[in-house]
């Protein structure tokens, strides 16, 4: 798997035109957002948890919702996924959502509780746990987000999903007004826990999040 | 104050939910407390709203709260608490008095006046659900377990089923084979009498895997025993006599040391020896050519009258005794009780430890054979059992001797047990029959 991003000719094969707009340096700016967002993540989780939590992302994509459920699929088959998903509205609206296989979901809540793994299917006290863990994650990356447009975003609350890559996006309508902004993949170092943190924006309010980021960049 | 009273106007409907629910100031004041939340925790509004929440409950100011209510005092969004990671956000008991589980939502609100934010803390109690979760995965594992097991008892008699049809028939292959030659009359007497030999040898093997199966099922019918007093030093030394020769075939040695004054116990002494012969047969059957097998008959008391002993136990080698002390994995022993060394007991000073229950007939045979490895050694007296399916193959026989020696000596209240350092190093197994009351009086006068 290639950790470089997506280059222009690529994108535009995909008729990804707009994303076209978003320079080198603007991609760095919202990895940097990302990654600032998921150090925050980390940091609280070490201190819930008490032991060293390594978030890590290695790469950022961008994609159509077509091509994201494509590259999922691809990835994850038809298995079940863990998501907690978080939607907003303000001046950029949207879903930011947090995906794991069951599995990795399944293993980090051990891991976060202490809990003896035991059988690897989520539960319902289980399910609370995953869907605190996702909070944090999001949390950490709208925070910075929200910092950075220094406007007032509203929040419904967050929920959980359990479904397969299918059915996640069902809702998602895939027209042109609705794009992904960002695909990156985490890591747990040593802890063998991989999950995607999904940003899904709106188009028509794309060029807000560009200009707040051309201000940083 | 003012903002106190009108949080009250403004928030009341939160005490129509059947959820915990308190708003909090950035300053952590208390702004709203719900009916819900007086009735969890017996604190009444009027003692709570106005107060800083850290005061009465300090975890609200560590730094994992702290920064996260941060986030919500501006703006931020939702945060979860969730009932494994932080069980008492608010701490409440039920009316059993075990605590409440907690799972919490706080977001935020925009604050009545200025463009603050407050924090709504709606709390859920999943008591109920998480021990509803926990005897699920209970009944869910037992469930597991349970077929696990029935499998795996399948398992293992389907083996046995194989195994006892394999040992059945590998007799018939010679007894037929040289039943047909005799048919000719073309064989010399040496050869009729070598016939003759072999299939004599093969019926009694066949017969006595036939009479182990019948063993098998009569114990687990229930057997009756033909109670007598025997002489242990008697059942030791016929059960030797039916041994010596497949012992002297492969040129093992075999060492007796019997105490004669050991010997009374109350029992079946067909079955007493067939439990010996057991032992036996099986040291000879997986000890290799010219190894060693140590037959031992000693009087044992409690373990008081042990300690102190420093004789050896009838291991010749050194390994052996310290097993003997040491690591030794005991089989249906209620203590931790260790073995005692042969020709001791006698020698002690009689001392009020010496209660009437406590002195055993010990019989230990011991082998310088494969061994037991410590994965097996726990399944060793299970029927059907062998260690491996090959084993079998490369030994021969049904794995029932010692299934029915632990049945015998259980039914003489008795304990049997085995101690082995691992494959290749040799097996210990331990026989302790309660000894006869008269024996024990005759013992002291002698």
């Amino acid at each position: 798997m290639s950790y470089a991003r997506p280059s222009d000719k690529f994108l535009a094969s995909r008729g990804i035109s707009l994303v076209k707009q978003l320079t080198e340096d603007q991609i760095d700016a919202i990895k940097e957002l990302i990654n600032i967002g998921v150090g925050r993540a980390a940091s609280l989780l070490n201190e819930m948890v008490g032991f060293p939590i390594c978030l890590e992302i290695p790469f950022i994509q961008v994609f159509t919702v077509e091509d994201l459920q494509q590259e999922l699929i691809a990835r994850f088959n038809s298995n079940y996924l863990a998501t907690v998903r978080l939607e907003f509205s303000g001046s950029i609206n949207g879903s930011a959502e947090l995906v794991f296989p069951t599995e990795s979901a399944s293993t980090l809540v051990s891991i976060l509780t202490g809990e003896d793994l035991g059988s690897p299917d989520l539960d319902a006290v289980k399910i609370g746990t995953l869907t605190e863990v996702g909070n944090i994650v999001i949390n950490g990356v709208i925070g910075s987000l929200g910092n950075l447009l220094k406007q007032r975003m509203n929040y419904l609350i967050p929920t959980y999903t359990e479904d397969t890559v299918e059915n996640l996006f069902a809702a998602v309508e895939p027209d042109d007004s609705t794009i992904v902004l960002a695909q990156a993949s985490f890591t747990i170092e040593q802890l063998q826990v991989i999950g995607d943190l999904i940003f899904i924006f709106e188009l028509q309010t794309f060029d807000q999040l560009i200009a707040a980021i051309e201000e940083v960049a | 104050m003012e903002q106190l009273q009108q949080a009250q106007q403004n928030f009341s409907i939160l005490d129509q939910v059947p959820l915990g629910a308190c708003i909090l100031r950035s300053d952590l004041t208390i702004l709203f407390w719900n009916s819900c939340l007086e009735e969890w925790t017996k604190l009444s509004r009027a003692e709570m709203l106005g107060t800083c929440i850290g005061d009465r409950y300090p975890h609200f100011r560590q730094t994992q709260y702290a920064n996260r209510l941060q986030q919500i005092f501006q703006g931020g969004p939702p945060t979860i608490f969730s009932s494994q990671l932080h069980k008492h956000v608010i701490p409440a008991s039920l009316p059993q008095g075990q605590m409440r589980i907690q799972h919490t939502t706080v977001t935020s609100l925009p604050a009545l006046e200025g463009d603050e934010f407050y924090a709504l803390l709606s709390i859920q109690d999943v008591t109920d659900l998480t021990f509803r979760v926990q005897e699920y995965r209970q009944m869910r594992d037992r469930a597991l377990a349970a077929q696990e097991t029935a499998e795996k008892a399948n398992r293992v008699k389907d083996e046995f089923l194989a195994i006892v049809s394999h040992e059945l028939r590998s007799p018939l292959n010679p007894i037929l084979g040289w039943s047909r030659l005799l048919r000719t009359n073309q064989l010399n007497s040496a050869t009729i009498d070598r016939a003759l030999d072999t299939i004599e040898r093969n019926a009694k093997l066949q017969a006595q895997l036939i009479e182990d199966l019948l063993d098998v099922s009569r114990i687990l019918r229930g057997l009756k025993l033909n109670w007598e007093i025997v002489d242990l030093a008697n059942t030791i030394t016929s059960a030797l006599d039916t041994v010596v020769l497949a012992a002297e075939a492969k040129s093992i040695q075999i060492g007796l040391s019997l105490n004669p004054s050991v010997g009374l116990v109350r029992g079946d002494s067909s079955r007493l020896q067939q439990v010996v012969w057991n032992l036996l047969s099986n040291a000879v059957k997986f000890t290799p050519s010219g190894g060693q097998i140590e037959i031992s008959l000693a009087r044992v008391g409690s373990r008081e009258q042990e300690a102190g002993s420093t004789k050896q136990g009838v291991g010749s080698r050194e390994k052996k005794a310290e097993g003997a002390e040491g690591e030794k994995t005991t089989l249906n022993q209620p203590s931790s009780r260790s073995v005692a060394p042969a020709f001791t007991v006698n020698h002690q000073p009689s001392t009020n430890y010496q209660l009437p229950t406590t002195n055993y007939a010990q019989i230990q045979v011991s082998d310088t054979g494969k061994g037991i490895s410590a994965d097996f050694l726990p399944y060793i007296f299970e029927y059907f059992r062998q260690a491996d399916s090959s084993m079998t193959r490369a030994y021969g026989g049904l794995g029932l001797g010692l299934a029915i020696a632990r049945q015998l000596v259980e039914l003489h209240g008795g304990t049997i047990w085995a101690d082995s350092h691992g494959e290749g190093m040799g097996a210990t197994f331990t026989v302790e029959l309660p000894i006869y009351e008269e024996s024990r009086e005759q013992g002291k006068e002698s």
